[in-house]
């Protein structure tokens, strides 16, 4: 009897515990009707950092039938069928428990709260299980239309009358992506200025499709991707006279009075478009639906780095900074820093007046900010085209570009913020959760080349 | 006396068969759970705002329609449209709520009724197809027998007006 009080104490304790267990996890659906696997498996690579299609996947796993199931666990030779396990073990190393049988409710509270995504397998298919709040599951099912779905622990358990037979946890712990997998898996490439939320773009901003044009201009959207889509963004808010090219916007989008957009506009939800006097669209208003984007999660470039400040003084001699990883950098007016082509990871960077100057000749130039970045400085290239210079900030503080930077500015996860004191010229992509471009602003686009 | 007739009518309520929650109910009170999860911990349901509410329950099938359906899904309206759909089921003789989701679905779901809307008398049903693993949706008030493929998207753009030309079941 005391060992049963026992027992449902803590029980009721890890429940009460485990009362925030939401993972991350994207949706992939299966592309071929056995592919549930196939699906499943990218979505949890994709956690780990890892992003493959599910051709890959089967070619590998599946090398003798193009479209057939496979297991959660083991393998057959003939015919051919590596399970759930040694699939995420090849591609990513990553370790796994099988058990064949469903896990009790406080169980699945447990292993998500220590960070544990759980592979359902029923008589229907297989679920990844990223989620448990207050009795209810949340599943992805990788059919196609179903998605991601929250519903009581007791129904999961037999949904559908298929019961719950076997699981596989997965045990590796959840590395941070990299910078650059972040980046570049989630920025549309295609658009002068992008916001994965709100994008307002302030009166008498003009946004140009390239480098020298007048007459023609860029595109400009708003997007958002998140483990359940959320369709419904805040949209682009035109400022008065502001002229922009094509534009499409999950959200809904306002024109100010004699705004322009020149060309189409697409949105989810057309009748969300709401214009002010002399506001125009010159091309079609069409309803579409839209791409999705990824938001931005921790990194991993700063292990065994030194945790040093270094303070460079006004007017002093050109630094070259080789790529790698640095903690905090301030650096003050008037002082050159000379970057060569390759990668380079700040914990915090502040530009106080100093010059970036880059060395693009032997490949792009990527700079990523993790924690704050302050810059009012100024970017030149020294060498090398002028489309190689990409500024990526994964942190999550509003950042302000107070100072002529050309070139390509990502904040996946942040609200940017352009042309708020004198500088108003920028040539690049500008691409943000909340973007803010401010009043007489001049955006050129300039795609950054990204291999 | 007043008693005996309170008794009367709760031992009458008990019998009849419409005390059962119909699906309807089912999934409103189904819908006020969700709602009191989501207000504590909105990352879980980030679609499901303060608010929301249910629209039409859609008859749903698997494999063939039937003349009296056994689940529904219904829309849940948001401020922002229709986000979500609830899914409630006859088991074992009772309306339940079985699960909340199907995002992608609800999505289609909402561009299917701008091409056949509600309004002009046009209900629709949607049938999952269990071997194909894909859904079609079909409207009853048109002459010829209709199931037409739901489309996803996903990445790929693709017009509204899809869903304005209907396939004939025959060709299906």
């Amino acid at each position: 009897m005391k060992q049963a009080f026992l027992s449902l104490f803590l029980s009721l304790t890890l429940l009460s515990q485990s009362w925030g267990a939401t993972l991350f996890a994207p949706v992939h659906y299966q592309e071929r009707s056995n592919w549930d696997w196939a699906a499943l498996c990218q979505t949890i690579l994709d956690v780990y950092g890892l992003y493959i299609t599910q051709t890959e996947i089967a070619t590998w796993a599946t090398p003798t039938n193009t479209n057939t199931g496979t297991y959660v666990s083991g393998f057959t030779t003939v015919p051919d069928r590596k399970g759930i396990d040694l699939i995420l073990a090849h591609f990513k190393n990553i370790s796994s428990t099988y058990l064949a049988r469903s896990l009790s409710e406080i169980e699945v509270a447990s292993y998500l709260t220590q960070g544990k995504l759980i592979v359902a397998g029923k008589g229907n298919g297989i679920d990844i299980i990223y989620g448990y709040r207050a009795g209810y599951v949340s599943s992805i099912t990788p059919w196609p239309g179903f998605g991601a779905s929250a519903l009581p622990y007791s129904t999961y358990l037999n949904e559908y009358g298929y019961s719950w037979q076997e699981t596989l946890i997965i045990d590796s712990p959840r590395t941070a992506r990299s910078s650059r997998y972040i980046v570049e898996s989630s920025v549309p490439r295609t658009y002068a200025t992008f916001a994965v939320d709100k994008l307002t773009i302030n009166d008498g901003v003009k946004v140009y499709a390239n480098a020298t044009t007048t007459t023609s201009y860029g595109s400009i959207g708003s997007g958002w991707y998140n483990t359940i889509p959320n369709l419904f963004t805040n949209g682009i808010n035109l400022g008065a006279n502001a002229y922009v090219g094509t534009t499409t916007s999950t959200g809904p989008v306002l024109m100010r009075s004699n705004s322009v957009i020149n060309g189409n506009l697409t949105m989810l939800n057309t009748s969300t478009l709401t214009k002010q006097a002399g506001a125009r669209v010159t091309g079609s208003t069409l309803q579409q639906n839209l791409p999705y984007l990824q938001p931005a999660f921790g990194t991993n470039e700063f292990a065994g780095v030194a945790q040093t400040t270094v303070n460079i003084e006004p007017d002093k001699a050109r630094l070259y900074l080789s790529p790698g990883s640095y903690w905090i950098y301030n650096i003050k007016q008037r002082s050159p820093v000379r970057l060569r082509a390759g990668d380079y990871f700040f914990k915090d960077l502040n530009c106080d007046g100093c010059t970036f100057e880059v060395d693009a000749s032997a490949g792009p130039v990527r700079v990523y900010v993790s924690g704050t970045l302050l810059w009012t400085g100024t970017l030149v290239y020294a060498a090398g085209a002028t489309n190689r210079f990409m500024l990526a900030y994964l942190g999550k503080e509003t950042t302000y570009i107070n100072g002529y930077l050309d070139g390509t500015i990502i904040a996946p996860d942040a609200h940017l913020v352009l042309g708020q004191a004198s500088a108003k010229n920028y040539t690049g992509m500008y691409v943000a959760r909340d973007l803010t471009v401010h009043q007489y602003s001049v955006v050129r686009f300039r795609p950054f080349t990204f291999e | 006396m007043k008693h005996q007739a309170i008794l009367i009518a709760v031992a009458f309520l008990i019998s009849t068969p419409w005390s059962q929650p119909m699906p309807d109910q089912v999934a409103a009170n189904s819908l006020q759970g969700y709602l009191q999860v989501a207000e504590e911990a909105p990352e879980v349901f980030p679609l499901l705002t303060k608010g929301a509410s249910l629209g039409v329950g859609i008859p749903y099938f698997a494999d063939s329609v039937g003349d009296q359906p056994t689940e529904y899904l219904y829309e849940v309206q948001t401020n922002l449209g229709t986000a979500m759909l609830l899914r409630v089921a006859l088991i074992n003789d009772l309306w339940q709520a079985q699960e909340i989701g199907f995002v992608d679905l609800a999505r289609e779901i909402s561009l299917v009724r701008e091409a056949w809307p509600l309004q002009k008398g046009y209900s629709i049903s949607i049938i999952l197809n269990t071997q194909e693993k894909g859904f079609y949706f079909t409207i009853p008030e048109v002459e010829i027998e209709n199931q037409t493929p739901i489309v996803f998207a996903g990445l790929d753009s693709k017009l509204v007006q899809k869903y304005s030309q209907l396939t004939p079941k025959a060709e299906k």
